[in-house]
């Protein structure tokens, strides 16, 4: 019995797995088959999702310019060369 | 004997037909870049994505982004500026993941190598410093590191950076394979997360700052920003 139980409880995992991917993988439509129709989307909400992801990745893109300019400059004055 | 092979034959290939004018007339202007500014934005990119050329790279970086952002207020821009700022930092996040981890599977035996890797080790991440050289293939000793390097070396970051420029010059493939890479990118980011967790006492703890794990998941999660937006963008922009 006490195996039923985890084996139940594995197949209900699986279960929602595969059905969290249908219903990511069923709302995805690639670009090269999209009817014209599909970009309507871009109609409802959508700029203000790509201003916010734009706000995000700006940020992200300003930290990754001060880890590359900082790295290596930081390693050599911290620990000279090896 | 004497053996004499074929007669050399020149072949002329024509040039290809190029058109010279619109069909109302007006001069056709072939640019090389999508934005006269793109030509700053790759030599920042790529130098600053070296990380080594990163203080040089990153002045060349903020001059195209300038240019690139005076453009969208003055109107003149084809390309979107928010595909301009998720398509330059994916293709310096790919491009800083490629190069330190081509300095490790190819030089660890190089100064420059040893220095930033080892390095980079000793700030962040232990396993780029503790046995480093004594492995199998030698640089990074860790076995799940050196798993996770190979693959993104020579499947995901090369095809990170390459996708993102040909996004960022709008064409068709380049929006197709930004995708592609994010799924990607979502994989390494879950197996690499586990890998660090699981080895946190070996890899973080060792290191100065202890802070590597947040480092590092902040940008690997790039993902969760790039690909709701290439879901939802305009695909007929990208027709290049």
């Amino acid at each position: 019995m006490h195996d039923v139980l985890i084996l139940a409880g594995m197949v209900v995992a699986d279960i929602a797995i595969l059905a969290v991917w249908w219903f990511i993988g069923s709302r995805l439509v690639p670009a090269e088959q999209a009817p014209a129709s599909a970009n309507a989307e871009t109609e409802k909400g959508v700029p203000m999702l790509h201003e916010v992801l734009t706000y995000v990745c700006f940020f992200l893109l300003a930290g990754l310019i001060i880890e590359c300019m900082a790295m290596f400059p930081a390693i050599l004055v911290r620990f000279g060369w090896s | 004997m004497v053996v004499t092979g074929p007669a050399k034959k020149k072949v002329t290939i024509p040039a290809a037909e190029e058109p010279t004018s619109a069909p109302g007339g007006e001069p056709v202007t072939t640019s090389r870049w999508v934005e006269p500014a793109d030509g700053w934005l790759a030599a920042g990119i790529l130098s600053s994505g070296t990380m080594l050329l990163g203080p040089f790279g990153a002045i060349v970086l903020i001059i195209g982004l300038v240019k690139l952002w005076r453009s969208v207020k003055a109107g003149t821009n084809v390309r979107p500026w928010s595909a301009t700022v998720i398509g330059t930092f994916c293709m310096i996040d790919g491009m800083i993941n490629f190069l330190p981890w081509s300095l490790d599977t190819f030089a660890h035996n190089s100064v420059l190598g040893r220095t930033f890797i080892t390095g980079y080790g000793r700030f962040f991440d232990g396993a780029f410093f503790l046995d480093y050289n004594k492995g199998a293939l030698g640089g990074v000793a860790n076995h799940s590191e050196k798993m996770w390097q190979l693959l993104a070396v020579f499947i995901l970051m090369p095809m990170r950076t390459v996708s993102a420029w040909a996004f960022l010059q709008m064409r068709t493939w380049g929006l197709h394979f930004m995708k592609i890479s994010g799924w990607l990118y979502l994989f390494l980011w879950v197996g690499y997360t586990m890998a660090m967790s699981l080895d946190f006492p070996q890899r973080m703890a060792d290191s100065e700052f202890g802070m590597g794990w947040w480092l590092f998941n902040l940008f690997y999660l790039s993902p969760m920003f790039v690909l709701p937006y290439l879901y939802t963008v305009d695909k007929s922009k990208w027709n290049r």
